[in-house]
């Protein structure tokens, strides 16, 4: 008995000797796949995509350090066409990202898949050798699953979380046109810090421009990080500083608010510039 | 004092100075060498229109602590105002201004001069700070409103 005969190429060793002596129709023919062998499972297990997560992840802080100098410096409050490019890559960034979770769910998929369907099939004997060759028994080909799962992936769209980059670029034109902007995003949302139909750069403790504003994962209230902590003290969770919220809130809850950050920035840009233009005898 | 409360109050000060409820006045009190005391202001909270309140502007002194704004300030009308939620005292009963209900640090001085104002003609009866107004208001509502269009005359606007 066999048991170790795996794919074509331990045929092509046995057939070595008389290889050149025979016409193609002679060639003894193996079976095109047979099942996996379990000595190679482990093989199975290392086909992997490459994680490119460190690349992703730095490409993602450079995306937000342009985006932030934007909001310093460059910013030309009448020529949004760096704006526009800027906001164009991106959109080519998240499209390599998706590209790249289809990638890897094809993969694991189709490793599923193959491993399944080749553990419901007879270990390849002697007795089951021609009606593998035959095709009666019919083991799975790795590729033939690969490409059958991608096809499935690419039928079904991913949609990739929405995270807080995605979400800067999409507030970027409007917060660039009105810094104190209620994003579409977030009109149905009335819960938010808004007066007259705008949101207020200060912060609600202490009543200066935000300087490290920070946001609650709970309420969404946003605070700066000195009030809030100076709040909170040594308690380890207080009801929420914003008048009517029921939410108790921890310095666990609260994460940086990178759009806090871009609207202030902005509002800070745009105030230099109406300043530098006033004329002297007007001040 | 903090560096938070007293950056707080310097906000409040220029908030309240850009915008704020008709009729109402409000500005820090001078220490005795005559600087600038944020945590001890003087304010004037005018009754609304239409009500017994209407012909006076009430004083009151809002007392900030030196946690504020994590604590809410301490709010007083002279001793003896004619009011069922004002304690003898003068200190005013309002769950905004009660750390242990509804105090937040995000409230202002103009929602505490507002809710004042409210309080003025829409009493609780439910939690009674002094004997005289409540038992009035509650028993012998004609007496009530005499002595506060009484009182409105001694602060006349």
């Amino acid at each position: 008995m066999i048991h170790t005969i795996y794919g074509t190429t331990r045929y092509a060793e046995a057939g070595k000797t008389n290889f050149h002596d025979m016409r193609e129709s002679e060639l003894p023919s193996a079976p095109t796949t047979v099942p996996l062998h379990r000595s190679l499972v482990q093989e199975l297990h290392s086909w992997k995509t490459r994680d490119l997560t460190a690349i992703f992840n730095e490409t993602r802080s450079q995306f937000s350090n342009t985006l932030n100098q934007l909001a310093e410096t460059g910013l030309d409050l009448h020529d949004t066409t760096s704006l526009e490019n800027l906001s164009e890559v991106f959109k080519d960034f998240r499209e390599l990202e998706t590209q790249q979770i289809v990638q890897q769910r094809s993969v694991n998929d189709a490793k599923m898949r193959y491993r399944t369907k080749s553990d419901e099939l007879p270990a390849v004997t002697w007795e089951n050798w021609d009606a593998y060759k035959a095709g009666d028994i019919r083991a799975p080909s790795i590729a033939e699953v690969f490409a059958e799962v991608q096809k499935e992936h690419h039928a079904s769209p991913v949609d990739l979380p929405s995270d807080t980059l995605a979400r800067l670029f999409r507030a970027l034109p409007h917060i660039f046109a009105d810094p104190t902007c209620i994003l579409p995003d977030d009109r149905a949302d009335d819960d938010l810090q808004i007066e007259g139909g705008q949101i207020e750069l200060t912060c609600p403790i202490t009543c200066m421009q935000f300087k490290r504003p920070m946001i609650s994962r709970k309420c969404g209230h946003v605070f700066d990080y000195d009030g809030i902590k100076q709040y909170l003290g040594d308690q380890p969770s207080k009801d929420c500083p914003q008048s009517g919220c029921i939410q108790k809130i921890s310095i666990r809850d609260l994460v940086r608010d990178e759009l806090m950050e871009l609207r202030c920035k902005v509002a800070a840009t745009r105030n230099k510039a109406v300043k530098a233009s006033t004329p002297l005898h007007t001040v | 004092m903090s560096s938070l409360c007293l950056q707080r109050l310097q906000e409040e000060r220029k908030k309240w100075r850009k915008d704020h409820p008709f009729g109402f006045f409000a500005k820090p009190t001078k220490k005795a060498d005559g600087s600038m005391n944020l945590q001890k202001w003087e304010a004037g909270i005018p009754g609304k229109e239409g009500t017994l309140w209407k012909d006076g502007v009430y004083p009151v002194v809002i007392e900030y602590p030196d946690d504020y704004p994590s604590k809410p300030p301490k709010v007083k009308f002279p001793a003896g105002f004619y009011h069922p939620n004002i304690y003898p005292s003068g200190t005013v009963c309002l769950s905004i201004l009660n750390e242990d209900q509804d105090w937040r640090p995000a409230i202002t001085l103009k929602q505490i001069a507002l809710g004042i104002q409210d309080l003025l003609n829409s009493p609780n009866p439910d939690s009674p700070a002094q004997e005289p107004a409540w038992r009035a208001f509650s028993k012998n509502r004609k007496e009530y409103e005499r002595n506060v269009i009484e009182q409105a005359k001694e602060y006349t606007k």
